[in-house]
């Protein structure tokens, strides 16, 4: 059998935190702060400080209002903005709690944001009890140089793909490659993090996303996986560049001159691409009336807000990424030409699969092993995206992540790995070096990059479009043991590839199961049950690998009884009795107070 | 060096005067797809797999002495709103490639 190093070179750390990203550093740096005795090492694919997808961002970072009501307005927003009652409200409450102070410890951290005279971070207003500052765009730059000043210990350049597990199931570590030598990497840890990004299947321009690679390894490991089926995000693009149209949700028009979104969607006003929208468009499309156009001569409120043209927003965008965009902008005209201001327009659908389950502390179902940023978005139930979140949310998981990682370091030992299972794991991530084949992984992303151009399968889902995507998925499982590699580049994109699949699997599975449509944001659609039922569908759909390899579904009623905000007319259910609304419960009336405001509000604007 | 990578919704083309690449290799570090790649060989920095570009332009950005220079040649092959009505087939992609 031998000894580690006769597989690959052993590197051992109390935390091992995976992906290098701001979530990564955030965490890193925090467990530091903690407890400066401990040994953190964060790995990443790419150079830590100017990869990962939050450099590319710089649209601002979210943080939920100083004031005390803030909590409740923003949890009366955000339990109907999106995906409405599936939230897991009790979770959200603290999520919003630790928001609050965020942007200030990206301060602390060496972050540079938008600030007054006095160096104090300034924010503009965005939904009720939520507020988003301006960042740079070098943000993780910053995090890299203050998390070295701390001690953290970092590793380019090294990609993982399995987790390695003891006795009990407890995750003990990670392996995978060097992504320049190719040579095997195996890590040693008390405690496993992942801030891996989720799975966004085949890239397009000006997206930046992840492979799965972190949900491929935690499921495997025996993690949970939770709500895929609310995955889908649409945005209106110029047709000529395919990127999108800030805010032109509602300026969407037809060759015969009539607005689509009027057509469709009456006269309220979108703040995102509604189903009902993506409907409307496709079906001009079929009777010949497009390509649709925008009309930019004309914008409204929503292309103010959302494109920057109103100056209060301006701030949220700094120096160096306003240098970035003018500099996208001009190669992109030099290319196609200018847009003007009566562009084509069509829409461009992303699927972003971010399901591994968490608690309150970001710690998953198994042992040793925690997520934390996107990759937990549906994971988490919290439902509560913004824009703005992308930075907010990455923070925000870390600090909740931090003070149960540093616990659980602090009181357990390392445990001896597992030389059979790592054996076992290199050779079934090295296995695409050694076939004699010709599927390459292209085949695979080309097949996926098929399903986003197609409504019938991301949007409006039937149970014939469901059961084609599921028998392709048989289908590309099994090209996957016949993917063949030749270099380690080559070998992360047949890996990614599998878990692509295996991620895709886990969406049209749950897909499947909810007979039900709801959610704006990420929207779940259903044609034959195109109505919200909250008679019989307020659960969460969980996924787990089962005792025979096979993906299996349950399901989780969600405790509404124990929440705050409910739908009307709801009733507890037998068995369960009221857990807010009680007499000791100093909320219970904060709450009331706030949804009847709410309501007022909202009330004031319908009637505007 | 002139690269360029035909994709089925994308198309980039990349131009790298590579006699003139510093070593600096802002851009390796910069590219989270791993697009560019060190040449032992010629000792310059190369854009290895043009395939994997996003076209956030931050190599070209960081080039200390400017020599990338990146041309989206389509980014839109397949209109999805096209597509789903049926105005583009299968078999029109697969003719395409």
């Amino acid at each position: 059998m031998g000894e580690i190093k006769d597989y690959g070179k052993l590197y051992q750390s109390d935390i091992l935190i995976v992906g290098g990203s701001i979530s990564g550093l955030t965490l890193a740096i925090k467990t530091k702060e903690m407890n400066p005795d401990l040994d953190v090492l964060v790995i990443d694919k790419g150079v830590i400080g100017w990869t990962g997808q939050a450099t590319k961002a710089g649209n601002g970072i979210r943080a939920t209002r100083k004031e005390p009501e803030a909590i409740p307005m923003a949890m009366c927003y955000q339990v109907h903005a999106h995906t409405e009652f599936l939230n897991d409200q009790i979770f959200l409450m603290k999520y919003l709690e630790v928001q609050r102070d965020n942007v200030e410890y990206m301060q602390h951290c060496g972050v540079k944001t938008s600030v007054d005279e006095d160096g104090n971070v300034t924010y503009f207003d965005m939904v009720p009890g939520m507020d988003c500052a301006g960042v740079e765009i070098n943000i993780n730059r910053s995090l890299r140089a203050f998390a070295l000043k701390c001690g953290v210990r970092l590793l380019s350049r090294v990609n993982v793909f399995e987790l390695l597990t003891g006795k009990n199931g407890r995750v003990i570590g990670s392996i995978g490659f060097d992504m320049d030598s190719g040579e095997c990497r195996i890590f040693q840890a008390k405690t496993v993090v992942l801030a891996t990004q989720g799975c966004h299947f085949k890239k397009i321009g000006l997206e930046f996303m992840g492979y799965g690679t972190g949900v491929g390894a935690a499921y495997r490991a025996g993690a949970v996986m939770s709500n895929p089926e609310f995955s889908t995000q649409t945005d209106v693009v110029f047709k000529k560049t395919n990127t999108p149209i800030y805010g032109a949700f509602n300026l969407v028009y037809n060759q015969k001159g009539e607005n689509v979104t009027k057509k469709y969607c009456g006269d309220q006003t979108l703040y995102e691409v509604s189903t009902e929208l993506v409907m409307g468009m496709l079906e001009e499309v079929k009777q010949g009336n497009g390509p649709l156009w925008c009309d930019l001569e004309h914008p409204d409120e929503v292309r103010a807000i959302f494109g920057g043209q109103g100056h209060t927003m301006l701030m949220r965008m700094l120096d160096d990424k306003m240098q970035w965009e003018e500099h996208v902008f001009k190669k992109t005209i030099r290319s196609f030409g200018d847009v003007g201001l009566t562009p084509e327009m069509t829409i461009k659908m992303v699927l972003q699969v971010e399901p591994i389950h968490v608690d309150m502390d970001y710690k998953t179902n198994v042992e040793g092993l925690w997520a934390v940023g996107k990759v937990t978005g549906q994971g988490a139930c919290y439902f509560g995206w913004t824009r703005g979140d992308g930075l907010g949310n990455a923070t925000t998981t870390s600090l909740m992540a931090a003070p149960s990682v540093v616990a659980f370091t602090e009181t357990h030992d390392f445990e001896e790995l597992d030389l059979t299972q790592v054996a076992k794991m290199k050779e079934k991530i090295y296995a695409p070096l050694n076939r004699n084949t010709t599927h390459k992984p292209k085949e695979i992303f080309d097949r996926i990059e098929r399903y986003i151009f197609q409504t019938d399968k991301l949007i409006t889902k039937t149970d014939e479009s469901i059961q084609s995507v599921l028998d392709e998925v048989e289908e590309m499982k099994k090209i996957i043991p016949e993917l063949t590699a030749n270099d380690p580049h080559s070998l992360a994109k047949c890996l990614e590839a599998a878990d692509n699949v295996l991620c895709l699997e886990m969406v049209f599975r749950a897909a499947r199961e909810r007979k039900e449509s709801r959610g704006q944001m990420y929207p779940h659609y259903r044609m034959e049950y195109p109505q919200m039922d909250n008679e019989n569908c307020l659960y969460w759909i969980h996924l787990r690998q089962g005792e025979n390899g096979e993906m299996e579904l349950f399901k989780e009623d969600i405790p509404l009884w124990k929440y705050p905000i409910r739908p009307q007319g709801y009733k507890i259910p037998e068995g369960q009795k009221e857990e807010f609304y009680v007499p000791d419960n100093p909320l219970a009336p904060v709450y009331l107070e706030a949804q009847k405001r709410m309501a007022e509000a909202m009330q004031k604007q319908e009637a505007k | 060096m002139i690269v360029e990578n035909r994709g089925q919704q994308q198309s980039v083309r990349f131009q790298v005067d590579t006699d003139r690449c510093c070593g600096c290799r802002h851009c390796i570090r910069r590219c989270m797809e791993n697009v560019w790649h060190w040449d032992k060989e010629k000792n310059c920095a190369i854009p290895k797999y043009p395939d994997e570009c996003v076209l956030c332009l931050q190599c070209e950005m960081e080039c200390l002495n400017n020599v990338i220079d990146i041309y989206p040649i389509a980014t839109l092959q397949v209109d999805p709103l096209e597509f789903s009505a049926g105005h583009i087939t299968e078999a029109d992609l697969e003719g395409g490639r």
